[in-house]
């Protein structure tokens, strides 16, 4: 079928379109298109650049990573404010006939809050290597 | 029978003008390939309005479309919406020469496949004055 190609100034591939104009003959089944900006086309021959390939994976992954990272430190954004409704809580008054119940219930919930905060930090950490 | 576009006013009211044509001019054929920012050149002197199709988020299975129509007299455009709760946008620049699109972004970050061109029509409308 024919498509219009618009190419970079290194005649990498940066799209593929149906205009008035198609002029180029592709088979894009036969292609990889999730690398298609890996695509050279050069005097009617399309090649496919291993490096430049391996290089948007690379990209792909680094970009993941980024998403992941920025989900997690949001996570630990709002676990501050769950810390800080943790303080406010400690400080509270706190009824004498109950003060050992809640103090226990407290200080699960903040062995969980710790043990989350933990586990956030590990993974940034693992994420960042 | 004659085909009407809702527009907005300079006042920011809304009416409907009537068409003299739409034409698809330029059509993504790999809408689900990330799209990095480039300039697609297409003859655009005949029209008064580009309506801007992009499929907003790519994500396996799961992508959906939306339209903008933009008017060629103001250049600069962000295109953007929400998708999952996160914002995503693309900066586009209409000239009678063709339409230049930014990087993709998903909340700040720089993201490809978001907001990826799909269709480009021209609009040409019987009157060009807008109340």
């Amino acid at each position: 079928m024919l498509y219009t190609l618009n190419l970079d100034s290194d005649n990498y591939i940066l799209s593929i379109a149906h205009t008035k104009n198609d002029s180029v003959e592709l088979d894009l089944e036969s292609m990889e298109l999730a690398y298609m900006n890996a695509y050279k086309y050069i005097d009617g021959v399309l090649s496919l650049d291993e490096e430049k390939k391996a290089e948007l994976i690379a990209q792909e992954e680094a970009e993941e990573k980024q998403i992941q990272i920025a989900e997690l430190l949001e996570q630990l954004h709002s676990s501050d404010e769950d810390l800080l409704a943790f303080i406010e809580d400690l400080f509270s008054f706190k009824n004498p006939l109950t003060f050992i119940s809640d103090m226990i219930g407290l200080m699960k919930n903040y062995a969980t809050l710790v043990a989350n905060r933990q586990s956030i930090r590990e993974q940034i950490k693992e994420l960042s290597k | 029978m004659d085909k009407w576009i809702q527009l907005q006013n300079n006042d920011g009211t809304d009416n409907l003008y009537p068409v003299e044509k739409i034409d698809l001019l330029w059509q993504n054929s790999s809408p689900t390939s990330n799209f990095s920012a480039q300039t697609v050149s297409i003859n655009l002197s005949g029209y008064d309005r580009l309506l801007l199709v992009f499929v907003m988020m790519k994500s396996g299975d799961d992508s959906y479309c939306q339209g903008f129509i933009v008017d060629k007299s103001h250049t600069k455009w962000t295109c953007g919406g929400l998708y999952q709760n996160t914002y995503v946008s693309r900066l586009v620049d209409v000239s009678d020469s063709g339409v230049t699109f930014g990087s993709g972004y998903a909340s700040s970050t720089s993201n490809q496949s978001a907001v990826i061109p799909n269709e480009i029509y021209g609009i040409k409308l019987k009157t060009h004055d807008l109340r």
